[in-house]
């Protein structure tokens, strides 16, 4: 019979409770399936982004974003669980063996025993489902983000020429800097190379990777010319302090000679043009009468000024190596180039050693002849006199004799011209080195792991070709073929 | 009356039983039980299922070793209830006229002869069957009737048996040669079957110390038709839980092999399931039981408690039972554990345990 007990149970406080907790327990158990769906699903999005878009950055957001769908998800299906009163009563009057008095209205001497039995009864869930269901979601999307993965390769119909367009950029301001080119062309290059990156993201690949091949030739053409030119800026320097060294050996007839000399030589623009600041301004000093102390002291100046640019121009040659435009084997031509100009002259001033005071017989050569400048004995005629050492271009007088050199267009094509004229993707083998076979070409896009072949019409096979034999040149393979 | 909508069904409900009235027909139920735990030591679930299928107006058969007290609880059973009561022992030569009855010819006072019919034992309130399966089919087949019928047709003249009309019918297990065993038709017609075992160690102590000659002390309960009637009333008044319903319609179904909510035991040992017949019997069998227990409702325990004695008879086991020695008990035990009271309610994955 039913016992006493301080306070009444009401059955619908009771069937209240327990549905609550239900719900409760269902929400919990949904919650943690759909918020491992959710995450699961953020998994999946995060690697196609990263692999596919190339997105690098994952915001928490997106996470809290992702866990907050599952559980507003959870919550739609909580609120769809239906649980009257009357199954309610049901599941609480089976569990406490109530006899079916919670299933009825009808108070009874037992419906209180049970209620209050009822009103302890816990409800519980299994979660090893869910459990494990959310954490693989997070495993995945912890897996996503974390997973190392390469750069999106670019759109099929974009080309990427960023990286490479910066690298020939950086290269041509090394130039400029070290004054291989003029200011002017570096800028000229720059911006060239600025319109192509912008111009390949737009059109068919294969016009602006011809391009960026031309880009390429023109900037190995600046490089070469470039060192030739610090080359020769270094030659003149070596020749000018070993001359000036030289030179305080000389008689005070001699050293007058040389003052013409040099007189001569700084009003000479081409000369000058290849000279640096310091040592035209010791060449002014040199020029005009001068006592042998001013001279010698002139002289001086000017080997040290002509050792300063042998070892700039030395310094700038190793930093056009270090830049990726030279190779070592042409940066140790080039300082043997300037290094010959010095021992060439040291041998040809040793060889002609006169101190210009005696006869002149006429038969002595290179350094007779030009302390002899002024002395045109007969004899056997060596012409009108010592042959002017030109440093620059043998052709320069005649491309002078034409008149101001015309800038030719820029051998850059402009890739907003082109035409699209298709684009095919194929599955292509990753063979950077192998040179093209049938008309394809590898695309090798620096920033993406994947490669993709694409058919190239014939007339891009040479400058595919070029392409990799520059990318794989050998040290001992020629520039060009 | 009033009516009473149970919030279960919304069907109009007769009233619910009230304290007073539980108390009383629960009295005369427990006196009735008493009555037959006193007869036969040992035996309380015996007795409950008897006393169950009695109170529910339907047929039990008992099935048992003999010298269990089958026929001392049929007898107090008759004793206590005043009513009449009748014992046929049913042999192989056994007659269907032995059982209904027959016309004989009798001779007028004033002179002629007529045909008159003598009633059978089967004329009586309850009728203990002794050895049932000994009879063979064609007399078997006349009890049928007058069990699901209450009536019997002789001659193309049909007569009423006595209301109530019980049949507490028994039978050996053993000795099963010369034996005919009862269709399942009939078996169908059975509330119950009990299953008697032998009595525990002490229970045959008392016995021995209580049971001189085996006679059965004369009971004192006195249950008369007016208060047998009382309980019949009550018993339409307790409420049967539309839950409970529906637990006792899946548990039925489950006993199918093809159902989906059948166990594994089920589905390998049985090859026909109970009938719906057997889904009223478990629900009245269980107002019963509830009502015993004094209560106005019937629960989930209650159909528990009876469904082993209502289903046992109701299954038709397959081979394989026959060869791994499954017996229809335990396919039933497996099944009730199987089958959840409330199935489907809660939510997937949710329980409600007690703490």
């Amino acid at each position: 019979m039913s016992t006493p007990h301080a306070q009444p149970y009401d059955r619908a406080a009771v069937l209240r409770r327990s549905r609550r907790e239900i719900r409760r327990e269902t929400y919990l158990s949904e919650s943690a399936r759909c918020v491992g769906l959710a995450l699961a699903a953020a998994g999946v999005v995060v690697i196609a982004l990263r692999a596919g878009a190339g997105v690098t950055t994952i915001d928490w957001w997106w996470l809290a974003a992702a866990a907050a769908v599952g559980l507003l998800v959870a919550a739609a299906r909580t609120s769809m669980v239906r649980l009257d009163d009357h199954a309610l009563a049901a599941v609480l009057d089976s569990r406490v063996d109530a006899g079916g008095v919670i299933m009825v209205e009808t108070p009874d001497v037992r419906t209180q025993d049970a209620l209050r039995a009822a009103s302890k009864l816990r409800v519980s869930a299994q979660r090893r489902g869910e459990g494990s269901m959310l954490l693989i979601g997070a495993a995945l999307l912890t897996g996503a983000v974390l997973a190392p993965v390469s750069a999106a390769p670019a759109p099929s119909h974009r080309l990427d020429l960023s990286a490479q367009a910066e690298e020939m950029a950086a290269q041509a301001e090394v130039l400029a800097d070290h004054e291989a080119i003029d200011q002017d062309e570096a800028e000229s290059f720059a911006e060239a190379l600025e319109a192509l990156e912008d111009e390949s993201l737009a059109t068919d690949p294969w016009s602006a990777w011809e391009a960026m091949d031309a880009a390429r030739e023109r900037l190995e053409q600046l490089a070469e010319e470039g060192a030739q030119r610090v080359t020769e800026r270094a030659a003149t320097g070596a020749a000018l302090n070993e001359l000036a060294k030289a030179s305080s050996d000389l008689s005070s007839g001699a050293m007058r000679s040389l003052a013409e000399g040099l007189d001569a030589a700084s009003a000479d623009p081409e000369l000058t043009a290849s000279l640096s600041p310091e040592l035209l301004d010791s060449l002014a000093s040199i020029a005009g009468d001068m006592t042998p102390e001013d001279l010698a002291a002139a002289l001086e100046a000017l080997a040290k000024a002509g050792g300063a640019q042998e070892s700039d121009a030395t310094s700038a040659l190793e930093a056009m190596m270090e830049a990726g435009l030279l190779d070592a084997e042409a940066l140790r031509d080039a300082l043997a180039r300037a290094n010959a100009a010095r021992a060439e002259l040291s041998e040809y001033l040793e060889e002609c050693l006169c101190d210009g005071e005696g006869e002149c017989d006429g038969e002595c050569s290179g350094k007779a002849a030009v302390v002899c400048l002024r002395r045109s004995t007969g004899g056997v005629s060596r012409g009108p006199g010592a042959t002017r050492m030109a440093w620059d271009d043998p052709n320069a007088d005649a491309l002078d004799a034409a008149g101001a050199a015309e800038r030719l267009p820029s051998p850059i094509p402009d890739p907003s011209g082109s035409v699209r004229v298709g684009s095919t993707r194929a599955s292509g083998n990753d063979d950077a080195g192998a040179s093209s076979s049938g008309g394809a070409l590898t695309n090798a896009d620096a920033a993406a792991s994947r490669r993709s072949a694409a058919r190239v019409l014939p007339r891009h096979r040479e400058a595919v070709r070029r392409y990799f034999e520059h990318a794989n040149r050998e040290p001992d393979a020629p520039d060009h073929p | 009356m009033t009516q009473h909508h149970t919030p279960a069904t919304g069907d109009p409900q007769p009233t619910p039983l009230d304290d007073a009235t539980l108390e009383s027909v629960g009295r005369t139920a427990s006196e009735l039980l008493r009555a037959l735990d006193t007869a036969v030591i040992g035996q309380q679930r015996v007795t409950l299922a008897v006393a169950t299928g009695v109170l529910a107006r339907g047929h039990v058969l008992l099935e048992g070793m003999p010298g269990l007290g089958k026929t001392a609880l049929i007898r107090t059973l008759g004793e206590a209830l005043k009513l009449d009561f009748g014992r046929v022992q049913f042999t192989p030569d056994l007659m269907p006229g032995d059982i209904v009855g027959s016309p004989i010819l009798e001779e007028r006072p004033g002179g002629g002869r007529e045909m008159v019919f003598r009633e059978g034992p089967v004329f009586t309130n309850i009728l203990l069957a002794d050895e049932i399966n000994r009879a063979s089919p064609k007399t078997q087949s006349a009890l049928l009737e007058a069990m699901q019928e209450r009536r019997v047709t002789v001659m193309g003249e049909t007569r009423d048996l006595p209301d109530p009309f019980f049949v507490l019918a028994s039978q050996n297990p053993i000795e099963l040669e010369g034996t005919y065993p009862l269709p399942e038709a009939q078996l169908d017609r059975f509330m119950l079957k009990v299953q008697i075992d032998m009595p525990g160690t002490e229970a045959l102590e008392r016995i021995v110390a209580t049971r001189r000659r085996g006679e059965a002390p004369a009971t004192t309960a006195s249950i008369d038709r007016y208060r047998l009637d009382a309980v019949y009333d009550a018993l339409d008044r307790v409420i049967l839980p539309a839950a409970v319903g529906r637990y006792i319609a899946r548990l039925v179904g489950a006993t199918h092999p093809g159902s989906d909510e059948a166990p594994e035991a089920v589905r390998r040992f049985v090859r026909h399931g109970a009938s719906p017949r057997a889904a009223i019997a478990i629900a009245e069998a269980a107002r019963v039981v509830a009502l015993l227990d004094r209560r106005p409702t019937v629960g989930f325990e209650d159909v528990r408690t009876i469904a082993p004695d209502a289903l046992r008879h109701r299954l038709v086991m397959s081979y394989d039972a026959a060869l791994e020695r499954t017996d229809a008990a335990q396919v039933i035990v497996a099944l009730l554990a199987a089958l959840d009271e409330v199935g489907g309610a809660l939510p997937k994955g949710v329980r409600v345990d007690a703490t």
